[in-house]
């Protein structure tokens, strides 16, 4: 590249040595333009499909590499129109996961950072989040039971869900054993580590409580305790619709809509209102009024820890 | 595992049962010379069934206590909360506690 030379740099000595080269130079000029003219005219005398194609192969090169640059830098997404819309929607999750803050973040965007931040703390694989796919992962790898279908009864304020006791019964007798790796507990829940589960939205249940691990304390709120004195707090839907309401419950609560927090040490006590039925409040006290529906939780944390969660 | 007297409903999260425990009971097992070299005799813990927390007396206005949240000890002799060393307190263990007049008995729960 002797033309890119940069002038200044020359100095006499080199003189002579740059006139052959100019010589030299505009011989090749000739022979380049010669060349250019020869594939321009062949270029014409194409069909226009090939002539389609010879545009819009540079044109995908650059767009592939804009975007994985794009990628590798800051999750940008590519402008290309060529792109087919599944890896679009490739990016777009991408993009969600690396810039949250840039995104106005919609519910799925946020269960997906969250859980893919806390699964790297632990340096686990991101859980499946949307619905839709954990339906899938649910269904295609967890025994039917254990895939039980939340059904809120919002259409039933009032008193406990008629099949409740038994749907609990039937679905959550056990907390899956640890030794299913790769499927979700509940239908939700990964195992990150010995005993440990993690929820879409971050949270983590582990061992402690007087049933020996949380999951099983958890479990008291999915079926009445009619004897009990005072309210006893129970959720629709068994062990998965608590759990999820209790992600629901949290993601609201970090967004503070409809919160009140206390802290208290390195404990935090939300309690939200999630704005329709997620229970009904049992025990004594709630049997001596027909059992009235729920909409609020109370939440338990310590850091990301649930220490207990119910319905009030 | 519900408490079977308790003292009052818990304060800090609201839904739980602050519940009496007896703790140390394994000691009225071990001969006397082993029992002399710990200090803790049964003691008696107030704990709430729903969030942990711990009194050491049947009061609920003095300081409380969060056991780790894998681990829970008991924080007079450092045994494990939940272990086979303690045990929600029936009527005799209260007598022996001396704490049988702290119980609210409207909270009383009889297994069965
Ligand atoms: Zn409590
Ligand atoms: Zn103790």
């Amino acid at each position: 590249m002797i033309n890119r030379v940069n002038p200044h740099l020359v100095d006499l000595t080199t003189v002579a040595r740059s006139k052959a080269a100019s010589m030299n130079k505009s011989k090749q000029k000739l022979v380049g333009l010669g060349i250019l003219l020869l594939m321009l005219a062949g270029y014409t005398l194409l069909p226009p499909e090939l002539q389609q194609l010879i545009q819009l192969q540079p044109d995908d090169a650059t767009t592939s590499q804009n975007n994985s640059d794009g990628q590798r830098l800051n999750g940008q997404e590519g402008k290309s129109q060529q792109l087919d819309t599944n890896s679009k929607q490739q990016e777009a999750a991408k993009s969600a996961q690396t810039e949250p803050t840039v995104r106005s973040p919609t519910n799925a965007d946020i269960e997906n950072t969250a859980g893919s931040r806390a699964a790297k703390e632990f340096g686990q694989n991101t859980p499946a989040t949307d619905d839709e796919s954990r339906q899938k992962i649910g269904s295609s790898q967890r025994s039917p039971t254990a895939a039980s279908k939340n059904s809120s009864g919002s259409d039933q304020p009032r008193g406990p869900p008629s099949n409740q006791g038994q749907r609990s019964q039937s679905s959550d007798n056990n907390r899956q054993s640890p030794d299913q790796t790769g499927t979700l507990v509940h239908g939700l829940l990964q195992e990150i580590s010995k005993d440990q589960y993690l929820s879409p939205a971050g949270l983590i249940y582990g061992p402690g409580s007087a049933e020996g691990h949380r999951l099983d304390h958890l479990r008291r709120h999915v079926q009445n305790q009619p004897k009990r004195p005072g309210k006893h707090g129970v959720f629709d839907g068994g062990m998965q619709g608590a759990l999820k309401t209790i992600d629901d419950a949290f993601r609201r609560a970090q967004k503070e809509q409809r919160t009140t927090k206390t802290i208290d040490r390195n404990r935090t006590i939300y309690t939200v209102d999630l704005g329709k039925r997620i229970g009904f409040v049992g025990g004594q006290d709630g049997g001596r009024r027909r059992n009235p529906m729920a909409r609020r939780v109370r939440l338990v944390l310590e850091g990301k820890r649930v220490i207990t969660a119910y319905p009030m | 595992m519900s408490p079977q007297h308790s003292i009052d409903f818990c304060p800090l999260c609201g839904g739980g049962l602050c519940g009496i425990r007896i703790c140390g009971i394994q000691r009225d097992n071990v001969p006397e010379q082993d029992a002399n070299a710990s200090s803790a005799s049964p003691h008696g813990l107030v704990v709430c069934d729903e969030c942990d927390a711990i009194w050491l007396e049947p009061d609920l206005t003095t300081a409380h206590h969060y056991p780790d949240v894998e681990h829970a000890k008991c924080p007079v002799c450092l045994d494990a909360l939940w272990g086979p060393n303690s045990r929600w307190a029936n009527h005799d263990d209260l007598t022996r506690l001396q704490w049988d007049l702290a119980i609210n008995p409207a909270l009383d729960i009889t297994e069965g």
